[in-house]
């Protein structure tokens, strides 16, 4: 790829001054982008935008809503082959369906934290974030001393709450938790209520990924919570990296507030470069 | 850049951020949008959109940059006000979802034969929000993308163009026929141009930004950091609009 294909990325006539960890992405998705060339490019396209770094969270409905433990394990494989193939631009976040009990959750977040290297665990809708299931993955968390990223979105109009985890589920996690570092994805899927439900717990943070770029929502994200609880990513590749990058430089909010968003704060969560560019 | 899929006025669940449009205009001048297509948020919820294009399109009146799309109810027992006997406006609205009509009622006949007499542009609004993020009191479904094609085969002369299509829909229509227009706005996807431009010739894909609701620059940058050629984004992002605009572009 050239420069002509790859333009400096450039906001109203001007290059970005950040560069960016994305917290959030699905690098292989629904069982594609599966060969190294395939992910090579995604990984080029990323650089070409500032993306230093991407969280590869796994192809978490490759076997739909309620994996079995291998496939499980094997989501699990690709995201740590990402890693061996990348091990300076991708981290990774072991996938879990809580469902399959304690003894799996046990030895697999650490084949895959203690072993793999990843930094994080990944919960996605198996169950519903106040399930008892849940205790064993914040267990095991406090534990090896990780974040847990819960999906999350308004379920007002989803009606899925049996299994999918409203803002006031993961507030509730978060609460029962203080001393786990949560991350409550897609803001725009939570709304104005999603952030007002996490304004009082202190150890969530919450990812921009995915929806359309809701204007104003970033604004309001950074009002209720701080900047410092924000956090960038994407949802890639269900999503488009210029546009999900965009929506935090478009924010009508401080340059300092927006090198936060998109790099330092997850730095600081996942330890990875305390030293912000 | 011309974006052909802007908004203007209050809209009742959240803030757009713009209380008048020369701070919208303002907007759009600093993300590079030189010329916008913009409608009146408040014909949405109101059958009777008369008051509502004569303010946009008083508002708009000494501003060059900003062009009204008058929107038309075809489904209000009234006849249309003709916008477009003194102005060179280039086409007209539909919110056939909000404004409680299909496609395919008989009512759309009269609405066809304006379009049709005036070599108009048909704009479609598909959507406003995303489904998930409706108010539970007002929620409102998406055109449906058959009755799209079924009004596009009935009438093969009427030039549509669909705003806030999402990749999906767009892929299906597309698969049908290759004489309706898109906009960007809610197409999304990784390498999301290189999708649309899959199934679509470039000639049918119009910048779209669906503001205030979105971030303008966040529509903008999907095109422009692309991995397509210069000239296909120039065509995206200007050329197709100004074939578009027709001579009414003349005094944008």
């Amino acid at each position: 790829m050239n420069e002509t294909l790859f333009p400096p990325m450039k906001i109203q006539g001007k290059p970005p001054i950040f560069p960016i960890i994305d917290v959030h992405t699905h690098p292989t998705f629904e069982g594609k982008n599966t060969e190294k060339q395939e992910i090579d490019e995604i990984v080029e396209y990323g650089k070409s935008l500032g993306v230093e770094r991407m969280v590869v969270l796994g192809d978490v409905l490759l076997y739909g809503r309620l994996p079995d433990a291998s496939q499980v394990q094997e989501i699990n494989n690709k995201t740590a082959e990402l890693l061996n193939w990348y091990p300076d631009y991708f981290i990774g976040f072991c996938f879990l369906n809580p469902l399959l009990g304690e003894s799996f959750v046990q030895e697999e977040t650490e084949r895959c934290i203690k072993d793999n290297g990843f930094a994080g665990i990944k919960l996605e809708i198996c169950n519903n974030a106040r399930d008892d299931c849940m205790e064993p993955v914040m267990t095991q968390a406090t534990a090896l001393d990780v974040p847990v990223l819960q999906h999350s979105a308004d379920q007002t109009i989803i009606q899925e709450r049996e299994f999918h985890t409203d803002p006031a589920d993961t507030a509730w996690l978060g609460r029962q938790y203080p001393d786990v570092t949560i991350i409550m994805a897609h803001l725009t899927a939570c709304g104005y209520r999603g952030v007002r439900e996490i304004v009082d717990v202190e150890n969530i943070w919450v990812d921009t990924s995915s929806y359309q770029p809701v204007a104003g929502m970033v604004e309001y994200a950074v009002h209720h919570l701080g900047a410092h609880r924000v956090l960038y990513g994407s949802d890639l590749v269900i999503r488009d990296l210029p546009v999900q990058i965009g929506r935090v430089l478009s924010a009508s909010i401080s340059d300092s507030e927006k090198q936060q968003i998109l790099y330092s704060n997850t730095a600081h969560i996942l330890g990875i470069n305390s030293e912000s560019p | 850049m011309i974006d052909i899929n802007v908004s203007y006025g209050t809209w009742p669940f959240h803030s757009t951020g713009f209380q008048h449009l020369s701070e919208l205009e303002d907007h759009l001048k600093t993300c590079g949008i030189n010329t916008a297509l913009v409608s009146h948020i408040g014909a949405v919820w109101n059958p009777d959109v008369d008051g509502y294009n004569q303010a946009v399109i008083n508002a708009c009146s000494d501003r060059p940059g900003l062009i009204p799309i008058p929107i038309l109810n075809p489904a209000w027992p009234a006849p249309f006000n003709d916008y477009h006997k003194s102005e060179a406006f280039p086409g007209v609205r539909l919110y056939p979802s909000y404004h409680g009509y299909l496609l395919n009622d008989p009512v759309m006949d009269t609405l066809v034969e304006y379009v049709l007499e005036r070599g108009l542009v048909l704009f479609i609004q598909m959507r406003l929000e995303d489904e998930r993020m409706q108010h539970p009191l007002a929620r409102v479904e998406a055109v449906d993308i058959e009755d799209i094609l079924a009004l596009h085969v009935r009438f093969p002369r009427l030039q549509i163009v669909c705003l806030n299509a999402y990749l999906p829909e767009v892929r299906r229509i597309a698969a049908q026929s290759n004489r309706i227009g898109f906009d960007t706005a809610f197409c999304e996807w990784f390498f999301t141009m290189e999708c649309m431009l899959d199934v679509l010739p470039p000639e049918n894909i119009y910048l779209g930004t669906h503001s205030p609701f979105l971030y303008t620059q966040a529509g903008i940058l999907k095109v422009t950091q692309s991995r397509v050629a210069d000239p296909i984004k120039a065509q995206i992002t200007t050329g197709n609009a100004v074939r578009l605009l027709g001579p009414s572009g003349a005094h944008s």
